[in-house]
């Protein structure tokens, strides 16, 4: 809304692009992090990584709510006019899907935290307070669960990558590059 | 003292079937104490005697006047209780209290056997020997239950029992105690002393209180472990323990 009925919007704002490759990095060192430390055997280097991986997911929940109210009050570039309604259906879709997995992950982490009687404290500094009270199965249930979030948001987000290069490299439109840093996007509907 | 518990009511009441199981595994008799653990008290001790108490109570603390008055008045109370001698397992709690990556986590043992006697009329002359296996201790986590029997932690093959014995308990007014003797953990021994609260509701007598040890002192955690920045040196430990006659 904010171009005006006039001239449709044709680009992200630099929040929007910084919002967006920011939280692509630290969800792919998230998710490498989350891979790797659960398979550790304990030790102070586990617990240590624990806690950084929770105090990453909170900054990134955090930074969740920013973009989503970002989204909220910036439209959006429109969809390349080629795309037909089955593509324009399954891409509101895919970028649902990806906002729903943003809250949900961290979501996801809080409470099985909180099952599993490990508060989160964030920067070591700030108590979160716990949402369930301990439970060993119910903890147990919420580790599939944020582990199976996870599965799918590396699934959605794949498919999201491959679609952006599909528009890129096969459709020759400007959707790919109207997200890179340093590119206006002006010009390039 | 008990700071950080506050704000962390963490504590986990195991189920009825668990109780049972508690109940039957708390060591509560001295034959089942290893060998090498100082002789506990025994719990069948008797020889106490209503009537040479009573006597022995109303002159000395007559001579205190009115203050012996207001003791007489509790005497009615006082007088249906005998010693406060038996653990209830079911209804008790030892816990403890740490700091891991600044997180509070809290832990308690499964089972444990406490042997007191505890004389309303004579808190100086009373006594607690505590038992606590290792092997019972549960941190919260089935990860961490796997590591804390290991050397580096409490060595429970060497080490199986927590151990204290109460040498002096002074009164600090009103039904306040301090209780003070030699904790021995993981071969280490340490005197500590702790603030005790008795309250007596008819035929039961609650103990509770905490208190504050550091586990370096004890070498618990060694190795990776004896860096205080992941799991902290101040161990918080807080009990409950309901006795009856």
């Amino acid at each position: 809304m904010t171009s005006g009925a006039q001239s449709p919007n044709t680009h992200y704002t630099a929040t929007a692009k910084g919002l967006h490759w920011f939280m692509a990095l630290g969800l792919i060192g998230l998710f490498a992090l989350g891979l790797y430390m659960a398979d550790l055997h304990l030790s102070p280097w586990k617990l240590k990584l624990y806690s950084w991986h929770k105090w990453a997911g909170v900054s990134l929940f955090l930074l969740a709510l920013v973009r989503l109210f970002w989204r909220l009050t910036h439209r959006p570039p429109e969809l390349p006019g080629h795309m037909r309604f089955l593509e324009r259906w399954l891409a509101h879709l895919g970028h649902a899907v990806l906002y729903l997995l943003l809250f949900a992950i961290p979501l996801s982490g809080w409470l099985m935290s909180s099952a599993k009687g490990v508060q989160t404290v964030y920067f070591g500094l700030w108590p979160i307070p716990d949402l369930l009270p301990k439970d060993k199965v119910l903890g147990d249930t919420l580790h599939e669960v944020h582990e199976t979030l996870n599965w799918i948001l590396a699934l959605v987000v794949s498919g999201h990558a491959l679609v952006a290069l599909k528009h890129h490299f096969v459709d020759h439109d400007a959707v790919l590059r109207r997200m890179l840093p340093g590119i206006s996007g002006k010009n390039q509907g | 003292m008990d700071s950080i518990y506050r704000g962390y009511p963490r504590q986990s009441v195991p189920n009825p079937l668990q109780r049972l199981v508690n109940r039957a595994q708390a060591p509560t008799h001295p034959e089942t104490r290893p060998a090498g653990m100082l002789p506990l008290a025994n719990p069948n001790h008797g020889g106490y005697n209503p009537v040479r108490n009573l006597s022995h109570r109303v002159w000395s603390k007559s001579a205190l006047g009115l203050a012996g008055l207001l003791w007489v008045s509790f005497w009615p109370e006082w007088s249906a209780a005998t010693e406060f001698n038996t653990l209830q397992p079911a209804q008790s709690t030892l816990l403890f209290a740490y700091k891991q990556m600044n997180v509070p986590m809290e832990g308690r043992f499964k089972t444990f056997g406490i042997h007191l006697h505890f004389d309303p009329a004579k808190p100086a002359q009373g006594k607690a020997v505590l038992d606590a296996p290792i092997a019972s201790l549960d941190t919260g986590s089935d990860e961490a239950n796997d590591e804390v029997g290991n050397a580096a932690w409490f060595n429970s093959k060497k080490y199986p029992m927590a151990h204290f014995e109460s040498t002096t308990i002074q009164p600090l007014g009103g039904n306040r105690y301090e209780v003070s003797g030699p904790l021995t953990i993981k071969g280490h021994t340490r005197l500590v002393s702790t603030p005790v609260t008795v309250v007596i509701q008819g035929n039961r007598a609650v103990f509770d209180g905490s208190f504050a040890i550091r586990r370096a002192d004890f070498s618990v955690g060694e190795g990776t472990w004896a860096d205080f920045g992941t799991v902290a040196n101040d161990i918080q430990i807080k009990f409950h323990l309901v006795t009856t006659p």
